[in-house]
């Protein structure tokens, strides 16, 4: 998978480098957007991580000359404002998806994975990971055989982890996507929750199966790396 | 659009100019009617009067000449003794044959006067006294003329005429015109200067308004437009500005307030990473150790994120560019999803969390934000009751509102903290030492901020020893 970053400021540039090539992308960056544009137009991308403000050509003039010469790659855009409008005019200019900064990298991650995966159906159920399963379903966990006692909340979580096995989950996404909060409480609330269900599904088994990146979120996965 | 810098027009845009050319026109107008009217009908009224008097002359003078109009002696006698001491010249009686012709002159100047001749066709009878006024080519004034037609004793028809010299008539309408005039000028420049002298001193007070107005800048907010106690339109005005920098002053002071606040709150956050980094970087380390101080510095990262979020929420909200959604939502499931989410903490802590809820009740307005309202109190609740206290989330209805209370049975807050709970970066716990990271201060204004948006109110109450009631109406809808 090869990925273009078209971002001005270094520090912003050098770090979705970094993390995106140890996320085993192959990865561009172009600082302006005259050059990320002849970039993207002459090589196939699998995704583009667009900043909205640059220099000499913006992110949105980029976007729609890509979508006007028919460039369809999937375009992330990143944007220090948060204001409705820039959100509405980027989508309708044909961006896939949105991202505000400062925002958490896992959560780039998840979203160009997510990007990246669509179209390919992932309808395997029930989902399994090591001798844990789930079937979103008939919402019932098993693990070694054996039926979990989960709570529709806890059911709920395992599930979104489940769903995005292997993927490391930022606090903010899990908030959002099972309780539909928009605002990172700060507190350790979600730690509770993660904790509770952990005893269900680990506690009696040998390998834990839900670990903590602690300051970031949780992943599901067998192993600890 | 001109630019702010452009002088403005002055001379004829003043209120003082025109006011003082309104004056004026109006005066002026005035005037010119009055004397119109007053001299149409002063000319009018005098020459009714000489028309009367003349009527009554040539009258009397064609029953008197009926006897002896064919003998011009005798005519020239009773011109003669009707005249009597007459000045000459100012009244004059002819005598005229029934085709025009002078036949008896009482004055030997006005022999040859060319007057009009009364329609003699219709009759002698038709109209007994007609009037004219003639011009006379040896006059430089024109004279009246009353007539009248008679048969005389000889049978036939004659004309018996009564002239009046218009001379001293005219002499009298020109001197009232020059008056007239006069007191026009005079009243012109006696409205002119008055409106000048009026509108100067009623336009006083808006220039030293003006000029203050000029003097109060972003650094001299504190000063206020002088009053009068007058009481008059302007004075109200005055006052109504003052309270307007009143209100100015009191944004811009919390504004700053807020700035200052801001910086502060960024500060330390920012102090602690540097701070770390600076610890770490001073020897070497172990990966461990490394790790660590990197997974603390995250959590105040996350910090300083949600800081500059809650920032732009309530900067947006300051500038009315919080886009709402207005949707029937169910508040019992909003409390429930996040009464779901606090559970475990609150059961961890020794809470019991309670809820008294009502799936009728339907909420107008922005899901994502009032869960956001919900789970700050909520958040409150759980983390300053205490163990082994209870924290009941209820509602009711309340007429065309839905009141929602979230009450714990903890400690309470003290009533001086009570006024300024909802004030930015406002913390009654200064001194709170329990677990987890302190709130920034933030929380209750973005509350208050989204509920006041969807047109509702926000209040808490409290006594110490008794617990918190934080109450949140919302405007409820039918769905």
């Amino acid at each position: 998978m090869r990925i273009l970053v078209i971002e001005d400021d270094p520090g912003m540039a050098g770090f979705l480098h970094k993390g995106l090539r140890e996320a085993a992308y192959a990865v561009d960056v172009a600082d302006d957007g005259h050059e990320g544009l002849r970039l993207a137009c002459n090589h196939p991308y699998d995704a583009v991580v667009l900043d909205l403000m640059l220099p000499g050509l913006s992110g949105f003039a980029v976007l729609r000359e890509l979508r006007a010469r028919d460039i369809r790659t999937p375009v992330i855009c990143l944007t220090a404002r948060d204001s409705v409008d820039d959100r509405v005019r980027g989508l309708d200019l044909g961006a896939d998806d949105y991202l505000v900064k400062p925002f958490n990298f896992a959560e780039l991650l998840a979203r160009l994975r997510a990007l990246l995966r669509r179209g390919q159906t992932v309808a395997t159920n029930p989902i399994s990971v090591a001798d844990l399963s789930v079937d979103v379903v008939a919402r019932t966990a098993h693990r070694a055989g054996q039926r979990l006692d989960l709570s529709p909340t806890e059911f709920a979580l395992l599930e979104f982890l489940a769903r995005h096995k292997g993927e490391l989950l930022p606090r903010t996404m899990i908030l959002e996507h099972v309780w539909d909060l928009k605002q990172d409480p700060l507190t350790n609330v979600l730690e509770v929750h993660v904790n509770r269900l952990r005893k269900k599904v680990d506690h009696r088994f040998s390998v834990p199966l839900i670990h903590t990146i602690r300051g970031i979120g949780y992943v599901l996965r067998e192993g600890t790396s | 659009m001109s630019s702010a810098k452009a002088p403005p027009k002055r001379r004829l845009g003043t209120i003082r100019t025109r006011l003082t050319l309104w004056s004026a026109f109006v005066t002026t107008a005035v005037c010119v009617v009055l004397c119109g009217v007053l001299y149409i009908g002063f000319a009018h009224s005098l020459q009714h009067e000489i028309d009367g008097f003349l009527a009554g002359e040539v009258h009397q003078m064609a029953a008197l000449l009926a006897h002896h109009a064919q003998d011009p002696a005798a005519v020239q006698a009773s011109f003669a003794l009707e005249l009597g001491a007459r000045p000459r010249g100012v009244l004059v009686f002819r005598l005229k044959s029934a085709d025009g012709r002078v036949l008896v002159s009482s004055d030997t100047f006005a022999e040859n006067w060319q007057t009009p001749m009364p329609p003699l066709d219709q009759g002698i009878s038709a109209e007994p006294t007609h009037f004219a006024t003639a011009n006379i080519a040896e006059l430089d004034y024109p004279v009246r003329v009353c007539m009248q037609t008679f048969t005389g004793a000889d049978g036939s028809h004659y004309v018996a005429e009564a002239a009046y010299a218009l001379d001293r008539m005219y002499a009298s309408l020109a001197t009232f015109r020059t008056v007239a005039i006069v007191a026009l000028v005079v009243a012109v420049a006696g409205a002119v200067g008055g409106g000048v002298i009026i509108a100067g001193r009623s336009l006083r007070p808006v220039e030293l308004i003006t000029k203050k107005a000029n003097e109060i800048g972003a650094q001299r907010l504190a000063e206020r437009l002088p009053l009068r106690g007058t009481g008059d339109e302007l004075d109200r005005l005055a006052e109504t500005l003052n309270r307007m920098l009143e209100r100015v002053e009191d944004h811009v002071r919390r504004v700053r307030q807020f700035t200052a606040d801001a910086s502060h709150e960024l500060r330390s956050p920012l102090a602690v990473l540097r701070g770390n980094a600076e610890v770490i970087l001073a020897r070497q380390r172990s990966a461990e150790e490394l790790r660590a101080t990197i997974e603390q510095s995250v959590e105040h990262y996350d910090r300083l994120t949600r800081i500059a979020d809650d920032l732009l929420l309530l900067a947006k909200g300051d500038a009315g560019e919080l886009r709402l959604a207005r949707e029937p939502v169910c508040f019992a499931d909003a409390i429930r999803g996040v009464v779901d989410l606090y559970g475990p903490l609150a059961e961890e802590r020794g809470i019991v969390l309670r809820t008294e809820l009502n799936d009728d009740l339907l909420v107008c307005g922005d899901p994502t934000y009032l869960r956001q309202v919900l789970s700050n109190l909520i958040e409150n609740a759980v983390k300053y009751a205490g163990a082994g206290k209870q924290v009941t989330v209820s509602m009711a209805e309340a007429g065309d509102m839905i009141r929602s209370t979230v009450r714990d049975n903890g400690p309470g807050i003290p009533p001086e903290h009570l006024p300024h709970l909802f004030d930015r970066f406002y913390r009654a716990d200064q001194a709170w030492s329990g677990q987890g990271p302190r709130g920034c201060g933030l929380g209750l204004s973005i509350c208050r901020m989204i509920v006041e948006a969807h047109g509702g109110t926000i209040r808490i109450e409290s006594q110490p020893g008794h617990g918190i009631a934080v109450v949140v109406s919302l405007p409820r809808t039918g769905g």
